[in-house]
Order: C-alpha cells, then structure tokens, then sequence
C-alpha cells in the first residue's frame, strides 16, 4: 500500500460518510502510510468521555481495502481536543475531505 | 491473542452470563445490568485497539454509545452491522436513536462514571441523589431507568455488535 492508495479510500470513505449523514459537518483525514485516520464532526455526537480522542479501529471491508481508524467528534471538540496519542499528530496536519458548507468535497 | 482479540472474547463471554442471569428466576436484575454493562465497555476497548497490536486500549469505561452513534451511519465500515441487524435504513435508525438512550444509562452504570452522577449503578449502594437520606442496594432497585421491553432490543443490538464487530 501507498500513501496515495490510502489518501483514495479515505476520500472515498470520507465521501460516502459525509454525504449519508446530515449530522456530519465536516471530515478531517490525518495522512498516514499504513491505515486511514479519519475525524469526523456530527453534531449527533456525545462528547468524549476524557481528556483525549479515542478511535475505533477497524480491519479492511468490501470499498475500504485498508485498516481504519476513525473518530467521531462533537463539534465543540472540533480543532481543541487532544488527537489519539498512537496517531503523534496534530490539528495542524489535518486536511479536510468532507466540508458540508464550503460544498462537500475537498 | 492481541488486545483487541482478548477484549471481544471477553464481551463475548459476559454477554452470555448476562443472558442467563436475565433467564434465570429470580436473581435481581442488578447482576444481569452488570454483565451487561461490562460487556458494553470490553466490545468498545476492544475496538478501540489497533488489530494485532500489542498496545493496550486506553482504561475508559464509556466508548459504547459513541461505537454505536459510529455504527449507526450509513458506511462501508458499519455495512456488516447493518447486514446483521437486518433492518431497513428508516427502521434501524429509528431503533439505534430509541436504543441509545439505553445503551447511555447502562454505560453509566460502572461505578466509577455512576460515581460522578446520579450514583445509580449495578455493584455498589449509593446515595439516592434526589433523597439524599435514602440509600440503595443495586439487588433492590427497581431499575426503572432501564424499562424492561427496552432490555430484550438491548440483548439483540448487543448481539448483533458482538457478531459484526471482528477480531
């Protein structure tokens, strides 16, 4: 696998969930070489429950051929929350693939 | 075995306790709540670990509603869970939004989040906080936060989490 080979299922995946959830804001990809790290923004979301985010990770599906690690967010958690310490990034490596309001797809 | 496999073996495992408690005669609903809920914090540990990684998931004890608000949407990634609960689109997310109220409370219930809030738990007495001079015993409360048609969806949303959600 290759950075762009991910960076493609992440948009894809990011696509296909912004565009089938309302609640969905906006959806941040952090750039990976080994699994697809996804935050997304649903003004569903509980909070989360500590100090940092959490993901849920998930082993390659029929449309996602890689491993994924996605966490969902509360939007007052947007930009602020600590990011998964396993991830060793910050909000300022994010790129957003999914802006419901500048016209969805980045 | 890596963590994540430990973890859902182990949901697995309480999941099947807490149905034969519910089934067996009288034993206080506590205990089955308790099962329950444990087997609602190990299925989201368990997700919450990279497969075959050796590094262990952090110590929360809430994760479950927000696997499920997860699970919930439609996505490659949450597909087999939709598969397995067979529902129509509209159906399940009416039963997943009348679910997560439940599935909240009973996260709740492990002693150390039930501490900072109403107390109410599936282990421990507490202070009732609306009488503070009551307290209560988890095999003498009634539960009625948790109503009980709302128990058997609970066990076949768990269920179907538990087959869907792999090692």
């Amino acid at each position: 696998m290759t950075r762009p080979e991910i960076e493609s299922a992440a948009r894809r995946l990011a696509q296909a969930n912004g565009r089938a959830e309302t609640s969905i804001s906006k959806i941040y990809w952090f750039p990976d070489d080994t699994e697809i790290r996804l935050v997304e923004v649903d003004e569903e979301s509980i909070k989360s429950e500590d100090e940092a985010l959490h993901p849920f990770y998930f082993s390659p599906v029929e449309g996602v051929p890689y491993p994924s690690g996605i966490v969902l967010i509360h939007p007052d958690e947007e930009g602020v929350k600590p990011l998964p310490v396993e991830w060793r990034v910050d909000w300022k490596q994010a790129r957003v693939l999914f802006d419901r309001k500048s016209g969805e797809v980045a | 075995m890596d963590w994540r496999t430990a973890f859902l073996v182990q949901a697995r495992s309480d999941y099947e306790v807490a149905v034969r408690l519910l089934r067996t005669p009288d034993v206080p609903l506590c205990h089955s709540l308790h099962y329950l809920q444990m087997t609602l914090e190990k299925l989201a540990k368990g997700m919450r670990a990279q497969p075959g990684s050796l590094a262990e998931p952090p110590h929360t004890h809430a994760g479950a509603t927000k696997l499920v608000q997860m699970l919930k949407h439609t996505s490659p990634i949450s597909a087999e869970f939709h598969r397995v609960l067979g529902m129509g689109a509209f159906a399940r997310r009416m039963y997943l939004d009348g679910l997560l109220p439940t599935i909240r409370a009973v996260e709740q219930m492990a002693p150390a989040i039930a501490k900072q809030g109403s107390g109410v738990n599936s282990e421990y007495p507490w202070i009732q906080s609306s009488v503070p001079a009551q307290i209560e015993a988890p095999c003498l409360y009634g539960y009625s936060e948790i109503p009980q048609p709302k128990i058997a969806k609970l066990l076949q949303l768990v269920e179907a989490l538990l087959r869907s959600c792999k090692a």
